[in-house]
């Protein structure tokens, strides 16, 4: 009796040790990651300032602001290359600038608005750029990411205007052509994103500018056609996919602006229209009409020529603030037809090929979703500027959270092209933060 | 030695921190425990309070019953393929009790008819989850827990040595805690959070029906009504950057869920006097814990959008078990049990990541003097691997969990 009691009580904690240190940990097992057909050693990037990893630049089209060392450690290409090393370890080698880069903007601090349950509007203020950040860059090995902002496929054909650009100059270490970087570069993989810049510069002046009228489709083609002749040089074997170019007037920079103006009066909120310069004269907006950010804290003040500036036909907002309709059409159709370019460039390239190499990120398609409802990892994110989550301040350039989605969106393009045979885990987009508040 | 067994077990529990992963918490009675938690169809003790209250009147004596169970589940999260993202869920120690009283008129009139009182103390309803801070899915869930406490006071009749009845009105207490991520990244890393906690309450009632054809069968029938709990006045607070605590103003918030009723079947069989077996069927109506929405004082967009669809499903809980009389001073016990999940695909979310459960328990029953029993079980729970999505916050991946309790209990008859 005194036996079993005995061993009654002591085959207890013993068996719930037993189970505590050997059944308590259930082990789930993933897939192994692969880089599969790649040759991923010498990834190589090219493409314009949301490769170079440009986040929280200027609001002025040609401003060289925006590009530091904060926001290339989060440049999607680098994303995708720590991915890539999940299944085998790459170096990814950037040129970084030190100190505050080419300078950038930032929150500096809220200010509440004078009316109860109205969100409080963001100061934005300016970080002076690091002297001597146009110092040239000599790297260790080759140049992983050439980026380079301000970038446009338009000037592949003219390499005179790219010598010009300082983010080039700076990483141009043999001082040749931008072509002849592209040669030297020999990818065994790349990303190349490239022609978005294209419409920036035009439609972030209102489409003003005869000068910044991007190319028309056949020059693209021609400086495409360059770009990848170079590119495949003297890497015959590169495999590659291609981002094709966004609908930049669902940016938060075109669409941050109302066409009709809270009257803020006594916080009554009444809704006023606001006057816009088109080519066909001054009119009110509508719906269709895209007022640029920077107008955005000006409309109601004395700016411009008197007061009430946008609130009447005698003090409207200019033509270079007005993206509206028809030039926004005018902008959407040319984007679509440099798409199918792009397209039909695959699919030319891969003809070539024995087996497919060159697939399609399609960032367009992206960039409609993130404008309706985009979910991932349980966040929501979209194109709405500050609290969307992927648009930084400048409402052009790219989050650390925007640039994971975008790597996501090219991680997913080559796990599910079949010729590449790679598992590439995709980004948590959750580890990285959207805009930073103070 | 028996100071020493006890001791080292104190110590295994307090050593091991664990936590619920389910919501209904059946762990009210270590001799049930020990059996797979089967009870419904018998009259053991007076835990009879809460198994069946028709079963009260055919207890010997009154008596006072104490006890607790540590619970603690390891959950493992996988990401959807091809991610090689895995987590496990933080653990945190969890005790629930209960407590029973029971007792009759004379002694005489018990034998053979009359009423009988008890009350009932425990947590019939408990669960959640706790998943390290900066996780994949922190917009969803980080931390998550429910919790109850019930009070019960509980009348039975006895009409004869066949039948005897019960009606108990149970009054509980819930407490509501909820907290994840929300956008407004502040410098150097820091993110927004939101945290909502409160406090509710509601009633409802445990009826039972016992009967004993013969000396060897025994049968029971309990019913234990769904109770809506209201939480009128939860405190939400948000930690968020400086600059945007205007935005996010700490607020009330107020949201009413129902926790499910309960039918039991229980069916009770000694084909001698060492040998004791039971099976139970449960019918848990959880599909009246359909939605868990908040209202809060102030629209929030980020806060508004909190995902609230649960779209549970009844379930049903298969058990079987039994104990055997090695000697009139100790007794052995065991089962097995199958808990369907009443969280359907596209419902499965790292709030609660449930599966469909298998339940292997053992115990073992001392009678240390005349009076006094000491009950100890332990109970191994596990699931297969689930990979569901959650489809309100498009979220999916594998989860797996396995689950310990160990439980302890002490009864005195008077």
């Amino acid at each position: 009796m005194r036996r079993i009691f005995t061993i009654a009580c002591t085959l207890f904690p013993t068996l719930i040790l037993l189970f505590i240190s050997g059944g308590c940990n259930p082990g789930l097992v993933g897939p192994n990651p692969t880089v599969g057909q790649l040759n991923v050693f010498r990834y190589v990037a090219i493409g314009d300032g949301f490769t170079a990893g440009v986040t929280n630049g200027s609001l002025e089209p040609y401003g060289y602001s925006g590009l530091y060392a904060e926001g290339q450690q989060y440049a999607f290409p680098k994303l995708i290359a720590d991915q890539f090393s999940l299944a085998q370890s790459i170096d990814f080698e950037q040129p970084i600038l030190t100190g505050n880069g080419s300078g950038f903007l930032q929150i500096s601090n809220m200010v509440a608005s004078d009316c109860p349950a109205e969100s409080p509007s963001p100061v934005i203020s300016s970080v002076n750029p690091e002297t001597g950040w146009k110092s040239p860059y000599t790297p260790q090995g080759i140049i992983n990411n050439i980026g380079i902002p301000q970038l446009k496929a338009g000037h592949l054909l003219n390499d005179t205007l790219i010598q010009l650009n300082p983010f080039f100059s700076r990483i141009n270490f043999k001082q040749g052509s931008f072509l002849s970087m592209i040669q030297d570069s020999r990818p065994g993989f790349f990303t190349l994103w490239l022609g978005t810049t294209d419409f920036l510069a035009y439609a972030m002046k209102g489409a003003e500018y005869p000068g910044s009228l991007p190319a028309d489709t056949e020059q693209f083609s021609a400086a495409l056609d360059q770009l990848l002749e170079a590119m495949l040089l003297h890497a015959p074997e590169a495999k590659g996919v291609i981002g094709n170019i966004p609908d930049i007037t669902r940016f938060p920079y075109f669409r941050t602006v109302s066409y009709l103006y809270i009257n803020r009066d006594k916080c009554k909120g009444t809704l006023l229209p606001v006057y816009i310069t088109t080519a066909s004269g001054i009119r009110t907006a509508a719906p269709e009409d895209l007022i640029l950010l920077p107008a955005k804290d000006k409309i109601g003040t004395d700016y411009g020529s008197g007061e009430s500036f946008g609130l009447t036909p005698e003090n409207p907002i200019p033509a270079y603030w007005v993206l509206d309709e028809s030039e926004a059409k005018m902008l959407r159709n040319l984007i679509q037809s440099y798409n199918l370019r792009i397209q039909s460039k695959i699919t030319s390239l891969n003809a070539s090929r024995e087996k497919p190499a060159f697939a399609l990120a399609d960032i367009d398609y992206l960039t409609a979703q993130l404008a309706h409802s985009y979910t991932e990892d349980g966040l929501e994110v979209s194109t709405e500027y500050l609290s969307g989550g992927i648009f930084s301040l400048d409402g052009i350039y790219l989050t650390p959270r925007g640039n994971a989605v975008i790597a996501n969106t090219f991680i997913r393009t080559i796990n599910s092209f079949d010729s590449f045979g790679a598992i590439i885990p995709p980004i948590n987009i959750t580890d990285y933060p959207g805009v930073v508040f103070p | 030695m028996r100071l020493l067994t006890t001791l080292l077990f104190t110590g295994v529990w307090l050593l091991t921190k664990g936590y619920c992963g389910g919501f209904q918490l059946n762990l009210h009675g270590q001799r049930q425990l020990g059996m797979a938690h089967t009870g419904t169809g018998l009259a053991l003790d007076g835990s009879s309070v809460f198994f069946n209250p028709g079963a009260l009147g055919f207890q010997p004596r009154g008596s006072v019953m104490i006890g607790s169970s540590a619970v603690f589940p390891v959950t493992s999260f996988l990401a959807r393929t091809p991610s090689v993202y895995q987590v496990n869920m933080d653990t945190l120690l969890f005790t629930p009790i209960y407590l029973y009283l029971s007792w009759s008129g004379k002694a005489e009139t018990v034998k053979k008819k009359g009423l009988s009182y008890g009350i009932s103390v425990n947590n019939p309803y408990l669960g959640g989850s706790k998943w390290p801070d900066d996780w994949k899915g922190k917009f969803i869930s980080q931390e998550f827990a429910i919790n109850t406490f019930f009070i019960q006071p509980t009348l039975s009749y006895k009409f004869n040595d066949k039948v005897g009845i019960g009606l108990g009105f149970s009054y509980g207490f819930a407490s509501l805690f909820n907290r994840k991520a929300i956008k407004g990244d502040g410098p150097n890393g820091s993110e927004g959070a939101a945290i909502l906690s409160g406090t509710g309450r509601g009633a409802g009632i445990n009826a039972g029906l016992f009967l004993k054809p013969n000396e060897q069968v025994s049968l029971g029938v309990s019913w234990r009504s769904p109770v809506r709990i209201h939480i009128p006045q939860g405190a939400a607070k948000f930690d968020v950057p400086e600059s945007l605590e205007d935005v996010f103003p700490d607020m009330s918030f107020s949201t009413a869920f129902t926790l499910p009723g309960v039918l039991s079947i229980g069916l009770g069989y000694r084909p001698d006097e060492r040998w004791l077996l039971a099976a139970d069927l449960n019918f848990t109506g959880w599909s009246r814990y359909d939605s868990l929405h908040f209202t809060f004082e102030q629209e929030i967009p980020p806060v508004s959008k909190w995902p609230s669809r649960k779209g549970f499903i009844n379930s049903t809980t298969f058990r079987i078990g039994g104990e055997y009389q090695i000697n009139p001073r100790i007794r052995f016990r065991g089962g097995v049990y199958y808990d369907q999940s009443p969280v359907p695909e596209g419902f499965v979310s790292p709030e609660l990541p449930d599966a469909d459960r298998i339940g292997l328990s053992i115990g073992t029953g001392i009678n240390l003097a005349e009076r006094l029993f000491f009950d100890l079980s332990w109970l191994y729970e596990f699931t297969g691997e689930r990979t569901a999505i959650f489809d309100e916050a498009v979220f999916g991946g594998t989860y797996k969990t396995s689950t310990n309790i160990a439980g302890i209990g002490i009864r005195y008859d008077f």
